[in-house]
């Protein structure tokens, strides 16, 4: 008869062994994130780690599927069954090592609206007039959408109203996605909206521009989505429509047009009057229509590697395409790597970080 | 940054944001779901809507109850059309026994109007041969029989062929003639008996009879006698007997009168529809004397006329006594 002797299974236990293994599944846990966008037919990834000296991005890659998305798949679960493969498969082939992840949808599956709202209001006031406020903007019942708030700067400090974004997204959609998404190894943190991910990459990759406002720009066919931000506050939310088989090179005229309006329009309601300094073009067509945006706008398509480190192959390739201009010799100019479509996933990644 | 999960509502009061503004932490306040208080608001509203499709159904069911509940405050409201509620089974058989009393009272009436009929007939045989003295008449269901007197043999003859060749009996079997000195000036007698025929008439036949007690039939007798001319009186004898389908009150009464009215005596009681199945009738013709022309003055004929009064058993009569 076996008996269990545990005095000396004890003593075989390295407990300083597990305690350090521990704090540092703990430590990744907390200071490791991937984020996750779903783009066209692709599915973008970004895994970015917190350190001390600020984030640093551990693995970041393309999947392609076979799904459209942003076309309204994400709502029916039969379309999008495949999808927990496709993140499962690129979690194990890039050894992603972050036990939570953060999707980021298209800005066309939700509604994203700025208003103001009464400083005083209670808790139930300010429910009912969100309700009201995103019931102006839908077609069906609230409460077939999830919606949140976010404060935004208030104009001053005697001021009586408070901005409040308000981000609404049909309910079918996260629970379709929450569905399906519970198959993959890691955890759903949490759902996020292109346009927001790409205002965390921009804050943390860009310094603050004093010539004017920046114009983040959702550019993508269908619905183009700019954010008119103050610094890195969000003074006024635009959007303008397009075909879903729009040009980049259509869509950039179009923006160019808007982008006057857009201005115009905050002035008006804002009382300022404050100029456009420069445009940073995010998503799908960032890099493409980047040519057609007129140059007094300061274009430029974002970078979410520009104050976040890369990995060290990438980070080379990077750097050799800068020192190629010191060179002497004629030599044939290698173009910058576009990294704008990461910007996204990568914002998705360091909001959960920083919440 | 602006932080927001849409995996949950989350929305953050202007108060929520200046408290966390200060500790520089995220505004972020979750409290009550809004897809929750819609889903209490759709579920208080499906429960009130099923609440008054309940009530309306309860109320089209039980239109009749609330209608008479309503109808003891404000008096008869007449909204609704008559109750046509299935029959019971009690119902049902109180409809079966009733047509069954009425096929049986549409034969009844068939046979008494033979029974007038014949009445009608001997009477004037009778009255058509002054010669001869018909002093009995007797019609017990279908049987009968008459006792005549003559003062010759030839005239007893005569007559018998005369009533045989009326042809309004089905069978007639005449006795000897015998020689009868009881009736001064006659001295011979005989009788004839037969058998009339079955009433002719479809079975299905039948007649919604008035039905009227037991007390109330007998003075019905009496004044409809009265008003033809009859004097009336119950002898006294009478028998009962109950069925399943009603009973039967026999009578018997001793009318005085003239044949030729109690004949219409007889024909209105039966044109009544009344429960009154007459059924046995023996007169007794007094001898008149031809030369009295007053008919005041004419000895009267006695008639002993029994009839029946048919009173319905009912379901719950039934019921009764099987509890007994």
């Amino acid at each position: 008869m076996s008996t269990l002797n545990v005095q000396s299974d004890r003593g075989t236990l390295d407990h300083d062994e597990i305690d350090r293994e521990f704090s540092e599944k703990k430590a990744l846990y907390e200071n490791t994130a991937l984020g996750i966008s779903l783009r066209g037919q692709h599915i973008y990834f970004a895994e970015v780690e917190k350190g001390e000296s600020g984030f640093y991005t551990r693995k970041f890659g393309v999947i392609p599927t076979t799904m459209k998305f942003g076309s309204g798949i994400e709502g029916v679960e039969k379309n999008i069954s495949d999808l927990y493969s496709y993140i499962n498969g690129g979690i194990e082939d890039n050894s992603i090592q972050a036990k939570r992840f953060n999707l980021s949808i298209n800005t066309q599956l939700t509604t994203i609206h700025k208003t103001y709202v009464e400083a005083n209001s209670t808790e139930d006031e300010f429910e009912s007039f969100v309700k009201w406020e995103i019931g102006k903007q839908i077609l069906d019942e609230v409460d077939q959408f999830i919606v949140n708030t976010a404060n935004l700067r208030s104009l001053s400090d005697e001021s009586k109203l408070d901005p409040v974004l308000i981000v609404g997204i049909r309910r079918r959609f996260v629970e379709t996605l929450s569905q399906v998404l519970e198959k993959v190894k890691i955890n759903l943190a949490g759902i996020d909206v292109d346009i927001l991910c790409s205002h965390a990459v921009y804050e943390m990759n860009y310094d603050r521009y004093p010539g004017g406002m920046t114009a983040l720009v959702e550019l993508k066919p269908g619905a183009t989505t700019i954010l008119l931000c103050d610094d890195y506050e969000v003074e006024h939310v635009y959007q303008f429509t397009t075909t879903s088989k729009s040009s980049p090179q259509k869509i950039a005229s179009l923006l160019n047009r808007h982008l006057d309006n857009a201005m115009e329009v905050y002035n008006q309601s804002s009382r300022k009057n404050l100029t456009l300094g420069r445009v940073i073009l995010c998503n799908e067509f960032a890099a493409s229509a980047l040519p057609f945006v007129e140059a007094r706008f300061n274009p430029s398509a974002i970078n979410p590697f520009a104050k976040i480190q890369i990995p060290p192959p990438f980070a080379s390739q990077e750097s050799s395409a800068e020192e190629g201009d010191s060179e002497n010799e004629p030599k044939e100019k290698d173009p910058p790597p576009d990294y704008s479509p990461f910007a996204e996933c990568v914002g998705a990644a360091i909001k959960i970080l920083t919440a | 940054m602006i932080k927001i999960n849409l995996l949950h509502n989350q929305l953050s009061t202007p108060v929520a944001r200046e408290s966390a503004a200060k500790k520089d932490e995220p505004t972020g306040q979750t409290f009550r779901s809004a897809a929750r208080k819609g889903g209490a608001r759709v579920m208080k509203l499906t429960i009130l809507f099923i609440s008054i499709i309940g009530g309306g159904i309860f109320l089209v069911m039980e239109r009749y109850t609330v209608v008479n509940w309503v109808e003891q405050y404000t008096g008869p409201l007449n909204i609704l059309p008559p109750v046509e509620e299935a029959p019971s089974p009690e119902m049902v058989e109180e409809q079966r026994r009733e047509k069954i009393r009425q096929l049986y009272m549409a034969n009844t009436i068939r046979q008494q109007t033979r029974d007038i009929q014949f009445l009608n007939h001997v009477n004037t045989v009778r009255l058509s041969n002054p010669a001869i003295f018909v002093s009995e008449f007797t019609l017990d269901g279908n049987d009968y029989a008459i006792d005549f007197y003559g003062r010759t043999e030839k005239e007893v003859i005569d007559f018998t062929n005369a009533y045989l060749n009326s042809k309004t009996i089905d069978e007639t079997r005449p006795e000897k003639i015998e020689r009868d000195s009881r009736i001064a000036g006659f001295r011979f007698k005989r009788s004839l008996t037969g058998t009339l025929r079955l009433t002719t008439g479809a079975e299905t036949d039948s007649i919604s009879t008035v039905y009227i007690p037991l007390d109330k039939a007998k003075k019905k007798v009496k004044l409809l006698a009265l008003s033809d001319a009859l004097q009336a009186d119950d002898t006294g004898k009478s028998k009962e007997s109950k069925g399943v389908i009603m009973g039967k009150h026999g009578v018997q009464c001793k009318i005085t009168g003239q044949m030729e009215n109690f004949i219409k005596f007889a024909t209105t009681l039966s044109k009544l529809s009344l429960n009154i199945e007459m059924t046995r009738y023996e007169i007794t013709f007094a001898l008149r004397d031809p030369r009295q022309r007053d008919i005041k003055k004419m000895k009267p004929d006695a008639i002993l006329f029994d009839y029946n009064v048919l009173i319905p058993t009912t379901v719950s009569d039934s019921a009764a006594t099987d509890g007994k």
